[in-house]
Parts: C-alpha cells; sequence; structure tokens
C-alpha cells in the first residue's frame, strides 16, 4: 500500500540528510506512527510520499505508483492533513473549501454534492456547511480540513502532527477521525511526538531520529521486545542515536 | 457510500476556470482588497480634482535640443535669415511645410509670402508642448527683429506709418493643426495616459497578487493547495487569470473616477476642457496594451509574491516594481516620440509601453511600433509566468516561510 526504501533527502545548505535511507511499509488497512522529536525527519518524510519534496535517493511508492515518475497517482490516492492549523480558506464557506478541493482532483459536481453530504454527516458538520471558515472554532475547522482531505475518498491518508496546538476536544476530534479512518480501511501515516496518542492509535510504530529510522515494529512487536513503558523506549533509542551522532562526529574531527 | 474521482473526467481547462471561480470568490468576499483594488480608484481622482483643482501639467521647461522649422518661402529670404539667427534652430526647406508638421517631421511651420511686405503664418501642432514652443520662439524672433529695425530706422518706421502701411515690418499669424480644445486634450492625454496606465495597472493587481502567492503560504493552504492531483501550470494559470481580471477591473475602476471627474467638472485637469481624442482602431489597440499591462503587472507580481515567504514581505517586493512603473510613466512624457531617445527607449521595458500609449494618444502611433510594443508585452508576460512557474516548482520557495 504504502512503501518507502531507502528514501534519503539533504536539504541545501545543511551538513546532515533531513531524512536518511528511511525504510518502512505500512499495508492497507494499518495505522502507523513516525515518532519523533521536532527535527527528527517526520514531516520530510511525510512531504516525500505527498510528492511535495524530490527524494535524493530512494523510492516511495504508494497503491504502487511511484511519487516520482507517477506524482498525479499518488497525489488522487492520498489525503492530506499538514499540522494542527488547518489552512482553509477564511472567507470561503466549508463547503467552498471542500468543493474546490473536490474540483482540483476533477470530481464532478454531483459527486461532490454526494460525498460532501454523506462527509457531514459523519463528521457532524451539517450546521456550518456553508457558513464562512473565517468564522469557525478550532474543532469545526479540523473537521472541515478532514472533510477535505477525504472528499475524493482516498485509500491513504496522511496526517502531520495533526494534534499539535490543538486543545483537549479538537484532539479527541483527530483520534476519532483516525480510529474512523482505520474502520473504513484506509491506510493511515501519522507523524506525531505525543507517546500516548501513538500508543492509543498506532498499529505501527517507526521511531525516527535524526533523518533515521532507529525502530520499525508493531506495537506488539515493540511492547515485547521493550516493555509496556514506551516513553522509556522512545528515549533509550533517541538517546542511543545522539550518542552515536557525537561518535561520528568526534571520529570525524 | 463515498464515491471516489472519476478520472480523465473533469480536467485541464475546466481546472483553470476552476481555480480563477474561487480565486475570484475569494477575492470578492475580502472587503479590504477590494477596497483598495476597485472603490479607492474609483474615489481617488474625484477626491483630488475636486478638492484641489490642481493641474498635473506644469509650464514647459526650455530644451537645448535643436528645433526643426519647415519653411516655405515664395519671395525674398530675409525671414529665412532672422530665424537662422537663432542658432537653435534648423530650417528645412519645404512646399508643404504644414504637411511636415502633421507627420511630425519638425516642430513647427512657417509659411512667407510676399516680397518687402513679409506675411508670415506660423503653424504649430498644439497637441505637442515642444511644438507650441517652437512656434512661440519664432514669433519672438520675429518680433525682437522688428523691434530692432524699428529702432535702427525711425524715419523709415515714420514714412510707413503716413503710407498707411502699419507699423510692424512684419505680418506675422499663428495657427494651429487643431482647434484648441483637440489640441489641448491631445497634449493632455499624452502626458497623463502613459503615466495613469502605468499606474493604474501597476497598483490594482497587488493587493490580490500579494493575496494569491504569499497568501497561500501564510494561510498554510499551499502545501494541501499542491498535493492535488491539478497541475502546477493548472493552478499557477487559474491565479494569473484571476489577477488579470482583477487587474483590468481596477483600470475601469480608475477610468470611471476620472469619468465622474470630468462629469463633476469637465476642466477637471485645469488645462480646458478635455475631449478624448482616441477613437476607432486606436482606442482597440490602447484597451489591448492596457489589458496586456495588467498581464504583465499581474505576472510579476504573481511571481514576487510566490517567492516571498509572507504576505508583508511580498507587499515590500512589489514597491521597487511600483516606484519603476512609475517612473517609467513619467519619463514618457519628457519623451519626444519622432525623438532619437523615442528609438532608443523603444527597446526599454515598460518605458517602450510607456512611449506607445503616448504615441497613440497624439495619434501617431505607426503599425511597426504597435505591433513591436505589443510583442514585448507579451514576451514580459510571459517571461515573468516563466519566472512565476519556477518559483512554484522550487521546493526551497515553497517550504520557504
Amino acid at each position: 500500500m504504502l512503501s518507502l526504501i531507502g528514501i534519503t533527502k539533504k536539504f541545501p545548505g545543511q551538513m546532515k540528510p533531513a531524512a536518511e535511507n528511511i525504510t518502512f511499509e505500512v499495508k492497507q488497512g494499518e495505522v502507523a506512527a513516525l515518532l519523533g522529536e521536532n527535527g527528527a525527519g517526520k514531516t520530510t518524510t511525510l512531504r516525500v510520499i505527498s510528492t511535495m519534496l524530490k527524494p535524493d535517493r530512494g523510492t516511495c511508492t504508494v497503491m504502487g505508483h511511484d511519487s516520482v515518475n507517477t506524482p498525479g497517482r499518488v497525489r488522487e490516492a492520498v489525503g492530506m492533513l499538514l499540522g494542527g492549523e488547518t489552512g482553509l480558506y477564511d472567507r470561503l464557506t466549508a463547503r467552498e473549501n471542500i468543493s474546490y478541493f473536490a474540483d482540483l482532483h476533477g470530481m464532478s459536481r454531483e459527486v461532490q454534492k454526494e460525498n460532501i453530504k454523506a462527509l457531514a454527516g459523519i463528521l457532524g458538520m451539517e450546521d456550518y456547511l456553508d457558513k464562512r471558515c473565517g468564522t469557525f472554532s478550532r474543532g469545526m475547522k479540523q473537521k472541515t480540513a478532514f472533510a477535505r482531505a477525504l472528499i475524493h475518498n482516498p485509500p491513504v491518508i496522511l496526517l502531520d502532527e495533526p494534534t499539535t496546538g490543538l486543545d483537549v476536544s479538537s484532539s479527541k476530534t483527530v483520534r476519532d477521525f483516525i480510529i474512523r479512518c482505520k474502520d473504513e480501511g484506509r491506510t493511515v501515516l501519522f507523524s506525531s511526538h505525543n507517546i500516548d496518542e501513538v500508543k492509543k492509535l498506532a498499529d505501527r510504530i517507526i521511531i525516527i531520529h535524526g533523518g533515521i529510522v532507529r525502530e520499525n515494529r508493531t506495537r506488539e512487536e515493540l511492547i515485547n521486545k521493550y516493555g509496556d513503558d514506551l516513553e522509556s523506549v522512545f528515549i533509550s533509542i533517541t538517546s542511543a542515536g545522539n550518542d552515536e551522532e557525537h561518535r561520528e562526529r568526534g571520529s570525524n574531527g | 457510500m463515498m464515491k471516489s474521482t472519476e478520472k480523465g473526467e473533469v480536467m485541464g481547462n475546466i481546472t483553470v476556470l476552476r481555480v480563477v471561480s474561487k480565486e475570484l470568490k475569494d477575492i470578492i468576499r475580502d472587503k479590504r482588497s477590494l477596497f483598495i483594488s476597485l472603490v479607492f480608484p474609483m474615489l481617488l481622482f474625484p477626491l483630488i480634482f475636486g478638492a484641489f483643482e490642481s493641474s498635473l501639467l506644469s509650464p514647459d521647461t526650455g530644451r537645448d535640443e535643436k528645433i526643426k522649422i519647415g519653411i516655405n518661402i515664395t519671395g525674398d529670404n530675409r525671414a529665412e535669415k532672422i530665424i537662422s539667427l537663432h542658432e537653435n534652430i534648423t530650417l528645412l526647406k519645404s512646399d508643404d511645410p504644414v504637411e511636415m508638421l502633421k507627420q511630425r517631421e519638425v516642430s513647427a511651420a512657417v509659411t512667407v509670402n510676399g516680397d518687402s511686405e513679409e506675411e508670415i503664418i506660423i503653424t504649430a501642432d498644439n497637441s505637442r508642448r515642444e511644438s507650441v514652443s517652437a512656434a512661440t520662439a519664432v514669433a519672438a524672433l520675429f518680433s525682437a527683429q522688428a523691434g530692432a529695425e524699428e529702432k535702427g530706422n525711425e524715419s523709415d518706421l515714420k514714412n510707413r506709418i503716413n503710407e498707411g502701411k502699419g507699423a510692424s515690418l512684419f505680418s506675422v499669424s499663428s495657427r494651429t493643426l487643431y482647434p484648441p480644445e483637440i489640441g489641448s486634450s491631445m497634449l493632455t492625454l499624452s502626458i497623463i495616459l502613459p503615466l495613469l496606465l502605468m499606474t493604474f495597472t501597476s497598483v490594482s493587481t497587488t493587493a490580490v497578487a500579494a493575496d494569491l502567492g504569499a497568501g497561500e503560504k501564510e494561510r498554510q493552504t499551499l502545501e494541501p493547495l499542491l498535493a492535488n492531483p491539478a497541475s502546477r501550470i493548472q493552478i499557477l494559470a487559474g491565479k494569473f487569470l484571476a489577477v488579470t481580471i482583477m487587474g483590468i477591473a481596477g483600470v475601469l475602476s480608475f477610468t470611471a473616477g476620472i469619468v465622474i471627474s470630468y462629469f463633476i467638472n469637465p476642466d477637471f485637469l485645469g488645462t480646458g476642457p478635455l475631449v478624448f481624442t482616441v477613437k476607432g482602431a486606436p482606442l482597440a489597440v490602447l484597451c489591448i496594451q492596457t489589458i496586456l499591462l495588467s498581464m504583465i503587472f499581474g505576472s510579476a507580481e504573481l511571481a514576487l509574491s510566490i517567492s516571498a515567504r509572507s504576505v508583508k514581505e511580498a507587499q515590500l517586493m512589489f514597491i521597487p516594481l511600483l516606484m519603476v512603473s512609475m517612473a517609467c510613466g513619467y519619463s514618457v512624457t519628457m519623451i519626444t516620440p519622432e525623438s532619437g531617445a523615442a528609438e532608443v527607449v523603444r527597446h526599454i521595458p515598460l518605458v517602450n509601453i510607456g512611449l506607445l500609449i503616448k504615441e497613440i494618444s497624439l495619434g501617431s502611433a505607426s503599425g511597426a511600433d504597435i505591433i513591436a510594443t505589443l510583442a514585448w508585452s507579451v514576451v514580459y508576460t510571459a517571461l515573468f509566468l516563466a519566472a512565476a512557474l519556477a518559483f512554484f516548482s522550487s521546493e526551497k520557495v515553497i517550504l520557504r516561510s
């Protein structure tokens, strides 16, 4: 469903690649979490998958489509939500925001209408569907953004730190959304540095640090290997990564 | 049950139109941008001219260039000698100096009839400041010569008066190519049209261009937008058309402001009642050039806006562009279309467009110059759009915030 093999991306002027030899696979219907600290390479990885960034090396495929050679196909298969901020057009209504993205996906007006109605029902948006987003609460904006990401019925959902900066109820909306996507058989990959959230939602946990994948296991495998205290596991893995980096720097003079 | 995208159903040009439609909807709902782009321009001129009744025109300043005068002499050549006394005048003999004046080959036409009783007719093209100045200078020469001769030969003067021949040694009469109101209108339009159209078109697109480029980054809509199957060319084309439409709407709004000012006071520029002398094909060319100007500034500002981190930075980047556009519009007021300088500026971006607008308002634009300038306008637009697309495709620029 979603496969990354040896993805490396280095930005101009930076000493180290933001993502280095990233390899993992997420199966259909699986919820996977990219767990890492700020600057670990989570967003870069998601941007490569969403075709926003071209990798320097490696291959990324979504539903068998290569992100470099057939980016249009990948974009058709992916629904994306970036950050806690929802990125909506404030002067447009919720319906217009969703409809615009449906237009960009080449959907007919009839299909758009049906899908918007269905999503509004699922997400409980009927009351404010025709109100301008500038007047919305954060939770309402969040739901509108979800509907926008799902309007073309994508099999793969990418979420970049979806609960960052959100209050308790908005965070719950996000978590419910991820669970709903899983129930619908969609593949979800989300990034987070919130261990509790990852533990609660993810079937697969990919710990990323310094642009390198340090662990890639199912939640059960991880617990079997390290125990239930994921926080300690995370700290020990990232500390080991830091030590490794220091050693490398030392040996490089 | 939700349906999936029906592939290939609605793509291509329709996607561009849907982007245009969304952008225009978004713009129209932005009251601030709408006020700046459409309402303010309409109010500006009625306010300025209504309140101050000021004149945009300043008195002509002297020039060091040689003034070309066309002359036709049927009698003796005393008049020719008198005019030749002026070191800055070059005389060009012709059977029809007025035609030379119409063709803008000379700055004024002098026709001398008779022998000792010289009847001198000085014709000026009153749509050109330099022509009016040149004719005034020639008339002054005859006046000065007559004064000198009267002083030097008082007895001859008395004889002339006694013989009923009049005190003046010359009979100097002045004519103009056009009726006064037409000439002054052509002159006024040749000064204000390049300046106003350059300024209007560059200003009209700023608010919208800033929002459609840098605004996408600021509200974090750019990445979701670019993560769609619609190509970047389609998205950019939609944005460009929206900016151009708003630019043209802005120019129309400015024009409406001028029309309102005219109805309040036909002499709102302080140069006599204005008559819009550009009609027919020249008017069509003027409209096309104005649309192209909107496209040039729209594409340039869109490119700058896409490259900017924020709306504020985009607006900062626009300032030099606006200053350049105004400077280009103003510089054209100094250039005489037939001069050597005009041939040089024909190759300078934007100034050549200002010059063409000036020539259109004077009715002297040639077909070759029109085609060349319109073609250059298309080239400038294409270059700016290419830059915008390059910025839009650059990971570094897109992710800069």
